[in-house]
């Protein structure tokens, strides 16, 4: 019995090191730079995919803890992935039952219209606190995000069934 | 919502200060096993091709390349000869001599996935005597400047960065100038360059060993473009890096003689030294 558990707990950091990974894969160096800022939001995508499934075991204090990671993997400011992270889990929290019962389709468009959201508060703040300029492109980065959704989700949810 | 408010003040101090960079630090040992997880894949396919390769074209590659240390060698003789003339010119003078840095080559294993920040990271960290400040180089120019080391791994900040500044001089008027990032690959600025200035587009920079933190004489750019709109005191110069920044694949760590010892308490005679 104790196995099924130790596996159960195991496949969270598990996933998530995979999302970190996705997220610093480097590009080919032909590609132009700008294509960057399309790039899903892996680590955030796996974020929310446990909050929905589990949200008994993680909560967001999780996100949090996981944001801090992610800014220190990708080296970007303390706080930066936080901000829309922890925003993000409290809604999903607040609204995991409905959001369960939707088509992914359906999740996939409300992640992206939330994600937006939260990628201008995010823009807003930085703005404020970060004195270099910051490329708008990077609005573009939650419609990628909602179309990889699907699989992240389908994915998650075999690993889930499979191996938790 | 109180996570998110010490998500902002989180970004209030970061942006503000260095005072997190020791967490940072910190942090980046227990981190380092994900990096190097990270740069597995591609480091995988290249090795890859290099063991399926093209055996002809690679024995051309080796024939070019013996050729190529050939070359090199017998300019390296003249350059012994010049260097200990230049050395002996110095002494006469009452400056002090030049003294010959010693390298140690790099492998480039990540670049930062935030297209707003330009930095990479290499596979050599404090164990390999990488220290803060330490001066990047390529083949044919200055990358930039190691910002933070754990043992293995250290990242480099470009000098294409928005946050990077590099003391030049202008190799045809010894004028003494500045460089700037711009956040973006290809181009860099000049800022506060006084139209009366002379300054034409071709013109080579150096770094100018002023601020201490580069040594003299590393190509770093060349002016790519010069306006001066009639009615500025300052004219607009933008310049080339002169190092490979877009297809960085190996960068050479230099040591300067006086810091390395300080920072990593042994000789750099240690280090693979470029003589």
């Amino acid at each position: 019995m104790a196995e099924p558990m130790l596996r159960g707990i195991l496949i969270i950091p598990l996933t998530l090191i995979v999302g970190l990974m996705l997220g610093l894969l480097p590009l080919p160096s032909i590609a132009p730079p700008e294509l960057n800022y399309l790039r899903p939001d892996w680590l955030g995508l796996v974020v929310v995919y446990w909050l929905l499934a589990a949200p008994e075991k993680v909560g967001v204090g999780f996100a949090f803890l996981v944001s801090l990671l992610g800014d220190l993997v990708f080296g970007t400011p303390l706080g930066f992935h936080g901000l829309v992270m922890v925003l993000m889990a409290a809604l999903i929290l607040s609204s995991y039952q409905q959001l369960r019962m939707l088509e992914i389709w359906q999740q996939a468009l409300l992640i992206a219209f939330a994600l937006e959201i939260l990628t201008c508060l995010q823009l807003i703040v930085l703005g404020v606190t970060d004195d270099r300029s910051h490329n708008f492109l990077i609005l573009l980065r939650p419609l990628t995000s909602a179309l990889v959704w699907p699989w992240v989700f389908l994915i998650l949810r075999f690993c889930r069934r499979r191996y938790a | 919502m109180l996570l998110a408010m010490v998500c902002i003040v989180l970004l209030f101090i970061e942006g503000r200060s260095t005072a997190l960079n020791p967490v940072r630090q910190a942090a980046g040992s227990a981190i380092e096993p994900i990096i190097w997880l990270s740069a597995l894949p591609s480091r995988l396919i290249q090795g890859t091709f290099w063991i399926f390769g093209d055996r002809l074209d690679r024995s051309q590659q080796l024939k070019a390349l013996d050729q190529k240390i050939r070359l090199l060698e017998a300019r390296q003789l003249k350059m012994t000869a010049l260097e200990s003339e230049n050395n002996r010119l110095r002494a006469l003078l009452g400056s002090s001599a030049q003294l010959d840095e010693s390298v140690l080559i790099a492998e480039v294993i990540g670049v930062s996935p935030d297209p707003g920040r330009q930095y990479v990271l290499i596979d050599k960290g404090a164990m390999d005597g990488s220290y803060i400040g330490q001066v990047v180089i390529d083949s044919t120019g200055l990358v930039g400047q190691v910002i933070e080391t754990t043992n293995n791994v250290s990242k480099v900040l470009l000098i294409t960065d928005q946050r990077h500044a590099v003391p030049v001089l202008s190799i045809r008027t010894l004028a003494q100038l500045v460089v700037e990032g711009t956040g973006r690959l290809d181009g860099v600025s000049l800022p506060h360059v006084s139209g009366s200035l002379d300054v034409q587009v071709g013109d080579v920079l150096v770094t100018s060993g002023l601020g201490k933190r580069f040594p003299k004489g590393y190509p770093v750019a060349t002016i790519s473009r010069y306006v001066l709109s009639p009615g500025n005191a300052f004219a607009e110069v933008t310049a080339e890096p002169a190092s490979q920044l877009q297809t960085l694949d190996y960068v050479l760590l230099v040591f300067d003689p006086d810091v390395a010892q300080i920072f990593t308490g042994r000789p750099t005679s240690e280090a693979l030294s470029d003589g």
